[in-house]
């Protein structure tokens, strides 16, 4: 008998090993791979997403916009959602806080963002992500027409905004103590206050303002916007906002310019811009000089992607991905999706890309990484092509390593 | 239709083997025979069991709707059907294991309902009757206890069994309902088949445990067998939950993590194959029932 007990016992431990690994190959966390449709009534149909970031909590919070009926701008919108994509709380804000810039900056464990009241004056107000609460900790009466703004290394903020009536972009350096350090202006040509005035009121394609830090032996600060004749990116002197001895990289109008820029160390970049044609050209490994002669956007080539919409908001982040540092664009797709572009960060090497579709039609809104190594990408989208949502897709460790070329 | 025609076809059989005529009954002991062959048939009952449900809407606190929970449907109406063969080798006269090959058809449903609304009060509704079908190979290795108390032999056994996914189907049945402009539509019940493959795991293993009667018949024994079989792990392929876009973005649906354990019925006929060996023998001399003894002593011996 003996031997049938043995014979019992080696074969129960061996269905238990086999079933143990099956069980182990099978399982995927919760959070770690999901699509999720955010189901709030309350969205209004033109919602324009802006911006999304992951939180301390691992989950995400989302930034957007959307017209009002007796407004001339936009409301804010705030989403936030927990590691799983699942509802936590949303809220338009009041009427003092219209028209949102496209970044949420984070400093001191908290969330900004730039946004103006009716009479066009500027307001920070900081977003408490674990609960919602949202208040305006500065007010600027004088610094009109918020277009765009960033955070510095040093924890101040950079603002740029505009003057219509005397036709001028304003570039405001804000110190961490929220006192102005400098405010500059740089006139443009007549016809540009009317695009600057359809941009405000989201009555055409958005113009891609913006504003930026670069560190290393010539630091820099630089704005995207209307300068003399043209939509260019100024670099300036970080101590006072000049642009005297500083490059520029041209662009031809508001025809064709850049898209995006992001600095990677020194003079290198990581951009995105776009012609006449309103085709986006990614070039992952720009050197651009910060001081002497300009640069012409039209000339600093680029790769096209055939999938990539035209005339598509650009997103572009650094991070860390399968251990490898790598620059992660993202755009809408042809095909009503998000397309993720994946290139080293160090040589500009193309390393692989992601298309996102599903039915019904989905717009970019942002994308971060997450804690696991995955990715999560947020999009406004249409429900049965017909009801405005956020839409939730979470790529998970191995995904995001393909993304990335293994 | 199909279920009624099932329990026939159930009823049948078992009228079949308990009418066969006691004249062919004798008093030997079969149970000192090594080697068993057989087939099985009879019906099995899913019971699915739900470790977490999966949704892939994520509702506020003004759009939350308890009719959007799946409801899965009960055990006693999950009427599938299994055959099979059996092999088995007695150890002593009251062990003997078994290996039983078989198909398993499972069945089981749900139904789905989700309503959207929007800002200016248009809504869509969708409700959905899902009924699901998989086919298992099963290859469950049972103990089997047995005692014999005259013709009659009540055995319990235990075990373990491995399957392989055979193939399945989900068959949806669904009905929109559009409110626009205050006017609400439905077009009627659509119905669509989508292959469960990419779904699910390409196999399934668990304990498998049951008891059973058994009754000698000449050169057979004929049983009536009670069997549970407890599914060890997850049959769902979490890595494919969200593969389907189409089920994704029309139907809002994704499987939850399911265990599936099933109740399984049959009717089995088990022939030692010594029998065989004998009846050969008895076919060449010239009464089957002399013959038959001379085996069994040979047996013995």
């Amino acid at each position: 008998m003996r031997i049938y007990y043995l014979f019992a016992v080696c074969f129960s431990l061996g269905v238990l090993l086999v079933s143990c690994k099956k069980h182990k190959e099978n399982k995927v966390e919760p959070d770690s791979q999901y699509f999720k449709y955010v189901d709030t009534k309350t969205l209004a149909n033109d919602l324009v997403p802006l911006d999304m970031v992951r939180t301390a909590d691992q989950g995400f919070l989302f930034l957007g916009s959307s017209p009002a009926v007796d407004l001339l701008f936009h409301k804010t919108y705030l989403l936030k959602l927990d590691k799983e994509g699942k509802f936590l709380w949303d809220k338009y804000l009041d009427i003092d806080f219209l028209n949102p810039v496209s970044e949420l900056m984070f400093k001191n464990d908290t969330y900004f963002i730039f946004c103006m009241d009716q009479n066009t004056g500027t307001h920070l107000v900081k977003v408490n992500d674990a609960n919602g609460q949202t208040e305006s900790v500065k007010y600027w009466d004088d610094v009109q027409l918020p277009l765009h703004g960033s955070i510095t290394p040093e924890g101040g903020f950079l603002l740029l905004n505009a003057n219509l009536g005397d036709k001028w972009s304003g570039f405001t350096k804000i110190n961490p103590d929220l006192s102005t350090a400098w405010n500059e202006v740089y006139f443009f040509n007549d016809n540009f206050a009317a695009e600057i005035d359809r941009h405000t009121k989201r009555e055409t394609q958005s113009l891609p303002f913006m504003t930026g830090t670069v560190s290393g032996a010539n630091p820099s600060y630089f704005f995207n916007c209307f300068y003399e004749a043209n939509f260019s990116c100024i670099f300036v002197n970080p101590k006072d906002g000049k642009t005297d001895g500083y490059s520029q990289i041209g662009g031809d109008r508001s025809y064709a310019t850049m898209r995006y820029l992001l600095p990677l160390n020194e003079n290198r970049f990581a951009l995105c811009r776009y012609d006449r044609t309103n085709t986006n050209f990614i070039i992952p490994n720009a050197t651009i000089p910060i001081l002497g002669q300009p640069t012409v956007s039209t000339q600093l080539g680029g790769i096209t992607f055939a999938d990539m919409e035209p005339n598509s908001r650009i997103l572009c982040r650094r991070h860390v991905v399968a251990g490898k540092d790598v620059l992660i664009y993202a755009a809408n797709t042809r095909n009503k999706g998000v397309g993720l572009y994946a290139f080293d960060a160090n040589s500009g090497v193309f390393l692989g890309s992601k298309s996102l579709n599903l039915e019904s039609p989905c717009e970019m809104g942002g994308f971060a990484p997450t804690a696991d190594g995955g990715l999560a990408v947020l999009a406004k989208t249409y429900l049965v092509n017909r009801f405005p949502r956020v839409l939730v897709f979470k790529l998970n460790e191995e995904e995001a390593k393909k993304l990335v070329g293994g | 239709m199909k279920i009624f025609k099932s329990k026939i076809f159930f009823l049948i059989s078992l009228s079949f083997l308990f009418n066969q005529t006691p004249v062919m009954a004798q008093e030997a002991d079969l149970a000192n025979l090594k080697w068993w062959i057989g087939f099985k048939t009879g019906v099995v009952f899913s019971q699915l069991k739900k470790i977490e449900s999966y949704s892939v809407i994520s509702h506020d606190e003004t759009s939350k709707d308890e009719s959007e929970v799946k409801k899965y449907s009960k055990t006693f109406s999950n009427f599938g059907q299994t055959i099979g063969l059996m092999f088995g080798y007695a150890f002593t006269q009251q062990v003997l294991v078994t290996f039983q090959p078989s198909y398993s058809n499972y069945k089981f449903s749900y139904n789905t309902q989700h309503n959207f609304e929007s800002q200016t009060g248009d809504a869509y509704s969708i409700l959905t009757k899902q009924n699901h079908r998989l086919g298992y190979i099963e290859l469950p290795i049972t103990m089997l206890f047995r005692i014999h108390v005259g013709r009659i032999e009540p055995y319990v056994n235990l075990g373990w069994y491995y399957g392989v996914f055979a193939g399945g189907r989900k068959k949806l049945k669904y009905t929109e309902t559009f409110t626009e402009a205050g006017v609400s539509k439905s077009e009627g019940e659509k119905t669509e088949i989508i292959a469960m493959g990419n779904f699910l795991m390409k196999s399934q293993m668990g304990f498998t445990g049951g008891v059973g009667l058994g009754y000698m018949i000449q050169y057979f024994r004929i049983g009536l067998e009670l069997t549970y079989r407890q599914g060890q792990y997850n049959i769902t392929n979490e890595k494919n939950r969200y593969s389907d876009k189409r089920l994704v973005s029309k139907f809002f649906e994704v499987p939850d993590d399911l265990k599936l354990n099933q109740l399984e019925i049959t009717l089995n006929m088990f022939m030692p194959i010594d029998n065989l060996i004998h009846l050969h023998k008895g076919r060449a001399g010239s009464s089957g029932r002399s013959g038959t003894k001379r085996a069994w002593n040979s047996t013995k011996d």
